[in-house]
């Protein structure tokens, strides 16, 4: 059990947070030398994650303890299928996010760059510690790492409107954080462990007292501000707009840990109860999700600021994931994983284009898209390319996600949502051909020498795009892992 | 901020600050075994640098401790702590797992030297951190 494969759980937590500390040191000594550092541990970050996957596949998931200290003294890391895939999405797209943003970090200045890797870093670190522990309270602590840097990205330009939206998703995201604690705290009383799966067999039994359901209540709605769950959304927009280059594609990596985290939290932890139990949480889930895709969609069409538009349209797929979650069957869950992995490479991809399109052109409202699409073809292609798997063209990635959920929808007699993500395309067709319109069929209004992205930015542009397009066709990559990570997590979390 | 004219507080504060340093040592190498630990042991040292700095010339500690020192005391504190786990491993154990050390001693005098490490780690993060944001607030630009 010591060979360095049983390790990884924790070196995938660890590099990028011992490097997070390293670069800023590095940086003090060799100026330059931040940017090389980050990347170096993040691409053993990416290597460490993809043994993990092979380690998991070959051998099952596997428990680590923490200091060799055994549950329920000790803290446990749990390493199964969900937690592995999801740990291969973000120190992937942060990779290549990282790399994407050696020329574009410019605009901070040297001082705050700096800052800026060391948050990126620890950002990274709470994620993958946040998808693969199985203790409660590190899960809070790891949220509030993640929580309290997620704060400093978003406002570390230190402008008006980016310390205004930082501070009021420093204060929604306060009070989700003190919900998450209470809702620890309740489920800590009535059963005496944080180990979650020692709690989810200690909690059937008295999982009708008020102080558990009000538990399960806190922790939902307090992780539910964490990733901007319909009524809880409004701190997304500004926090995606005035957010410096690539910080947004680590709040969209973010919120994917924190769908994982509600996730543990409903099928480990509350499984084995909610099967005795007939609380309405999964209907209820469904609800808001179906709400979250039809209320962003429709504020997403009226929005002139691309960012804006993109955090809505992050709002609606959330909504999505949620109400994969709350049909509950295994095809819902599957789909509503391969719409977090689809979801996050094509939007990561949109990001990294629309942030090149700033650079190059200064443009970052729709209506100054006109032409685009001559000036900078090969951006506006990969834009092209993840948009289509945004909206669900066929073969793409998301159309093949959006699928899954809505046939799982069907086979559990709940035509209507079927209806509501088949809308959704539309919606989305709507809003993202708007610009795909305007970039390549209207001509530009006056000439402007707009010059194409350097070779260096779009590979890491392209690999995100085909990736989104890819994911479509070579679907069973991904469905060879979510299959037996949903299994496990409907058969009561293993 | 100027030299702080009022002898009372110039003599008190430079009398109180070398019990302060002691007490936040004794708290730091007492941690494994009491109350206290790393943190409480950084606030208490960074307490007696803020009180010498409001007490006395808040220049003069500014000039001896720039930003980047502090940011880099606070990073080689994390790091301080990360490679101790990180021998955990190393020699065999699991993360943190500090009786499976190489060392020649008995398995509790190991994992005295391991936590005290561990504490004096935590102790130099808090500090450099603490300080930072003292210096923040108080307008460090230099």
């Amino acid at each position: 059990m010591n060979d360095i494969l049983s390790h990884l759980p924790i070196l995938i937590v660890m590099i990028p947070i011992s490097t997070a500390f390293i670069s800023p040191l590095a940086g003090y000594l060799f100026l330059g030398w931040i940017r090389r550092i980050a990347l170096l541990g993040l691409f053993i970050n990416l290597i460490c994650s993809l043994l993990l996957v092979l380690h998991i596949t070959t051998s099952g998931p596997f428990t680590y303890h923490l200091a060799g200290v055994a549950p329920p003294l000790g803290i446990a890391f749990y390493a199964d299928y969900l937690g592995a895939c999801i740990s291969v999405l973000i120190s992937g797209i942060a990779f290549i996010s990282i790399w994407y943003s050696s020329d574009s970090i410019g605009e901070l200045g040297e001082r705050k760059s700096l800052f800026f890797y060391v948050l990126l870093l620890l950002s990274v670190g709470a994620m993958q510690g946040t998808i693969i522990t199985a203790d409660l309270f590190t899960l809070f602590i790891l949220f509030e790492i993640l929580a309290i840097v997620m704060y400093g990205l978003v406002a570390i330009r230190g402008d008006g409107r980016g310390l205004l939206a930082g501070y009021k998703y420093l204060l929604i995201g306060s009070a989700g954080s003190a919900m998450i604690l209470i809702g620890i705290g309740f489920l800590y009383i009535t059963t005496g462990t944080l180990n979650m799966h020692m709690m989810a067999d200690l909690l059937v039994p008295v999982s009708d007292s008020y102080t558990v359901l009000a538990g399960l209540a806190l922790l939902i709605a307090g992780i539910s501000t964490k990733i901007g769950l319909f009524p809880l959304h409004i701190w997304m927009p500004d926090a995606y707009a005035y957010a410096p280059s690539i910080a947004p594609v680590f709040s969209t990596l973010a919120l994917k840990a924190g769908l994982v985290a509600l996730i543990r939290v409903i099928f480990i932890i509350f499984g084995p109860s909610l099967a005795v139990q007939t609380i309405p949480l999964y209907s209820m889930l469904a609800i808001l999700g179906a709400v979250a895709i039809i209320f962003c969609s429709v504020i997403a069409i009226r929005q002139v600021d691309i960012r804006k538009m993109f955090a809505y349209s992050t709002g609606a797929n959330i909504g999505c994931v949620v109400l994969g979650i709350g049909i509950a069957t295994e095809a819902g869950l599957e789909g509503a994983i391969l719409l977090m992995i689809t979801h996050a490479t094509a939007k990561a991809g949109l990001f990294l284009c629309a942030d090149t399109i700033l650079i190059q052109a200064g443009i970052r409202y729709i209506h100054e898209f006109r032409g685009v699409g001559m000036a900078m073809p090969y951006t506006m292609a990969a834009f092209a390319m993840a948009a289509l798997s945004m909206v669900g063209i066929p073969l793409s990635g998301g159309f093949v996600s959006k699928i899954i959920i809505s046939s799982a929808a069907i086979a559990s007699d709940l035509l209507l949502y079927a209806i509501i993500i088949l809308f959704w395309t539309l919606l989305t067709a709507v809003y993202f051909f708007r610009i795909l319109n305007s970039a390549y069929f209207e001509e530009a209004d006056r000439v402007r020498t707009i010059r194409e992205a350097p070779i260096n930015v779009l590979i890491p542009i392209y690999l995100l795009c085909t990736a989104a397009i890819l994911l479509g066709i070579f679907v069973e990559v991904p469905m060879g892992i979510i299959r037996p990570a949903a299994e496990l997590l409907l058969g009561g979390g293993g | 901020m100027t030299m702080n004219d009022d002898l009372i507080v110039r003599t008190v504060t430079r009398r109180m600050i070398p019990f302060l340093l002691l007490f936040g040592a004794y708290i730091l190498l007492h941690g494994h075994i009491g109350a206290g630990g790393g943190f409480q042991a950084g606030i208490i040292i960074t307490s007696a640098i803020i009180l010498a700095a409001i007490g006395g010339d808040l220049k003069e500690i500014r000039s001896a401790l720039s930003c980047r020192t502090l940011f880099a005391i606070g990073a080689v504190g994390s790091v301080g702590i990360t490679l101790v786990g990180i021998l955990g491993i190393l020699a065999g154990g699991w993360f943190f797992q500090y009786g499976s050390l190489p060392l020649p001693y008995s398995q509790e005098i190991i994992h005295l030297i391991a936590i005290t490490c561990v504490e004096i780690g935590i102790g130099v993060a808090v500090f450099g951190m603490m300080f930072l944001i003292f210096i923040a607030i108080a307008g460090g630009e230099e």
